[in-house]
């Protein structure tokens, strides 16, 4: 019990310190009081005047390049941190918008979490499903290691490549296969525009977030069995006559998964990553999508902060799964 | 002789093919990266950039400038491999004095560069970064500051967990017996961690280091799409006053998040320089696997 709430606590202080340097980070713009320009009035940066039909090369002049000087205030700075952070204790924070009514361009403002709920579930649905399928995909290819052949080189293969490749080339040559299929043969394998074209729009950003995850599971469970198969315990349940699948089953996968959750952090974290860059490419109104597309403090810092309570609640999960199942673990030896 | 893992084979490969486009311009003869042409005859039409890939001799067709775009590619791959070169040269030049001196003296300072790799571990890398460039962006005027200031948040963001696993390895590698002999002995501690913890850790480092590079490579790739990128933009401003602002520097990671919004139009610009970033990334992390499995069958 004292372990886990050690645990607990760490998780808890490690949120914490995440959670103010992500704040510091995303108001930095919000401490500068103005930007002064020094460039010459006649000097465009770095331009070129050609002819058409004329060859022309593109070099950039250094004496032209943009001069300004950036006038910052740490009590502005600080005076707008604290402030936020206020909004957020009492749990309203605003989201100020400019927009054109009538003839004036006046500010809007509207609270911040019901819209930050609404994307939030979204993310959570596309990151739970995709964790979900890659972690059981990949206890089953890591498992295949253990077969001679043609299906060990499959396994190996999936797992080296789903790890090796970006989520977004992924994405791109997703794109570039249906665009084909449709093209040549009329055939619309998965719609490019995302999940707003309905349920087939879903199968590229699945596919793109879950490979990752497939991939680290496989290998995962793939270098545990490596080992585990070699164990004592291994060999005593074959000499009693378990069938092999049983002894992989019952006895090597479960020492396996006490490892896999060791994993769990390190693949929730490339995940998190990835989930930013497959909404944005796969046009998902989601929390990351709003995170990388938002000019506004307020938003970056808010879904910032979630980030980090996703992480450290799954973090601190798995590791509490880890305790449970481990005896030694919970001694705190 | 063992056997070579199949991972290794394909990654050094794929590394061979990225070593002789680095060196393609010094053999081959590529046109500059940035030269253009805003109209061309094609028969007896006039055509306007971009041309298409295999249009009017540019073999992966061209930018928005007419500028060709293998050209730019093959020199892209210099600059963004000196960017990713040197970002894990600032992770490695901080994270190993620094593991390694944690390691062995222990205690506090094995604290605080765990808490260090735990607390930067616990946001999710990209957001990390993004969240602290974009919040640096408007504080670093001018091209060679952004550079500088891009470089060393990249190498900055990485550098704790780097520290946290060579700081791991130092503490075990501190109990083997060569290492308690040459204490034993009075060697002073900057020689036992140069002449018999370091030389040890060599295998990790050999593996850490690609597995490291292709990271870089994939998060500045990451960066890219969300227009986060190094290199200037320039103004072709034709004598019919039309302007075109492209981006200058050929660097594989501008041209990628430059061009993303023409993904559909132009795929050619956006595609080629992602499959060439994620290529890279993809061979880096082969070579890392197959050092990996390698060292595991030692």
């Amino acid at each position: 019990m004292r372990v886990l709430l050690q645990l607990w606590l760490s998780r808890l202080l490690m949120m914490l310190t995440a959670g103010l340097l992500v704040v510091a980070l995303a108001w930095l713009p919000a401490g500068i009081e103005w930007i002064e320009d020094l460039t010459p009035e006649e000097n465009v940066p770095a331009s070129v005047r050609v002819e058409p039909m004329q060859p022309f090369t593109v070099r950039a002049d250094p004496g032209s390049a943009e001069q300004v000087r950036v006038h910052w205030s740490w009590r502005q700075y600080g005076q707008t941190v604290t402030g936020y952070i206020g909004e957020l204790a009492a749990g309203e924070v605003l989201l100020r918008t400019h927009e054109w009514r009538g003839s004036d361009y006046v500010e809007v403002t509207q609270p911040l979490l019901p819209l930050l709920r609404e994307r939030m579930l979204v993310s959570l649905e596309l990151l739970g499903v995709a964790l979900g399928v890659g972690a059981a995909v990949g206890i089953l290819v890591g498992a295949l290691i253990l077969r001679r052949g043609l299906v060990q080189a499959i396994s190996v293969g999936v797992s080296v490549v789903g790890l090796a490749l970006p989520e977004f080339v992924i994405i791109i040559m997703m794109h570039m296969l249906t665009t084909f299929s449709y093209r040549s043969f009329g055939v619309r394998l998965y719609s490019v525009l995302g999940p707003a074209a309905g349920e087939r729009g879903w199968l590229p950003p699945l596919v793109a977030l879950s490979l990752g995850p497939m991939a680290y599971t496989a290998r995962l469970v793939a270098t545990a069995l490596d080992e585990l198969m070699h164990e004592e315990y291994i060999r005593t349940a074959r000499a009693k006559g378990v069938p092999e699948v049983q002894v992989v089953m019952k006895h090597a996968l479960r020492s396996a998964l006490a490892r896999v959750l060791g994993g769990v952090p390190t693949m929730v974290n490339i995940t998190l990553s990835s989930l930013l860059v497959v909404e944005v490419l796969t046009n998902i109104h989601g929390l990351g999508a709003w995170l990388m597309q938002s000019y506004d403090s307020a938003v970056i810092a808010t879904t910032g902060l979630v980030f980090c309570l996703w992480f450290g609640l799954v973090d601190g999960l798995a590791n509490t799964l880890r305790i449970v199942v481990n005896p030694r673990l919970k001694e705190g030896s | 002789m063992r056997r070579m893992p199949l991972a290794l084979w394909i990654g050094l490969v794929l590394l061979a093919g990225l070593a002789l486009v680095l060196v393609w311009p010094l053999f081959g003869d590529l046109p500059h990266p940035q030269q253009g042409v805003l109209l061309q005859m094609e028969g007896k039409r006039l055509v306007a950039p971009p041309y298409r890939p295999g249009q009017l001799g540019y073999p992966l067709g061209s930018d928005l400038v007419g500028r060709d775009y293998l050209s730019r590619l093959v020199y892209g791959a210099r600059m963004t491999l000196g960017i990713a070169l040197s970002i894990n040269l600032i992770r490695f030049a901080g994270a190993v004095p620094l593991g390694l001196w944690a390691g062995w003296r222990r205690g506090w300072a094995a604290a605080v560069v765990q808490a260090a790799a735990t607390g930067f571990g616990s946001i999710p890398a990209l957001v990390l970064v993004f969240i602290t460039l974009r919040g640096l962006r408007p504080l670093l005027p001018g091209d060679n500051a952004w550079l500088i200031g891009y470089v060393l948040v990249l190498g900055l963001a990485g550098m704790p967990r780097i520290a946290e696993q060579v700081r791991r390895r130092t503490q075990e590698i501190a109990l083997m017996p060569h290492v308690e002999s040459a204490q034993a002995v009075g060697a002073g501690t900057l020689r036992i961690l140069r002449r018999h913890i370091l030389p040890v850790m060599r295998g990790d480092l050999l593996v850490m280091v690609p597995s490291e590079m292709a990271w870089v490579l994939m998060i500045m790739a990451q960066l890219a799409l969300f227009g986060v990128f190094v290199g200037g933009w320039v103004q072709v401003e034709t004598i019919t006053e039309n302007i075109y602002i492209v981006e200058y520097i050929p660097e594989w990671g501008q041209m990628l998040g430059a061009n993303r919004q023409f993904l559909l139009q132009y795929s050619w610009l956006a595609i080629y320089p992602g499959l060439a970033l994620g290529i890279t990334a993809a061979a880096f992390h082969l070579l890392a696997e197959g050092l990996r499995v390698r060292g595991l069958r030692r």
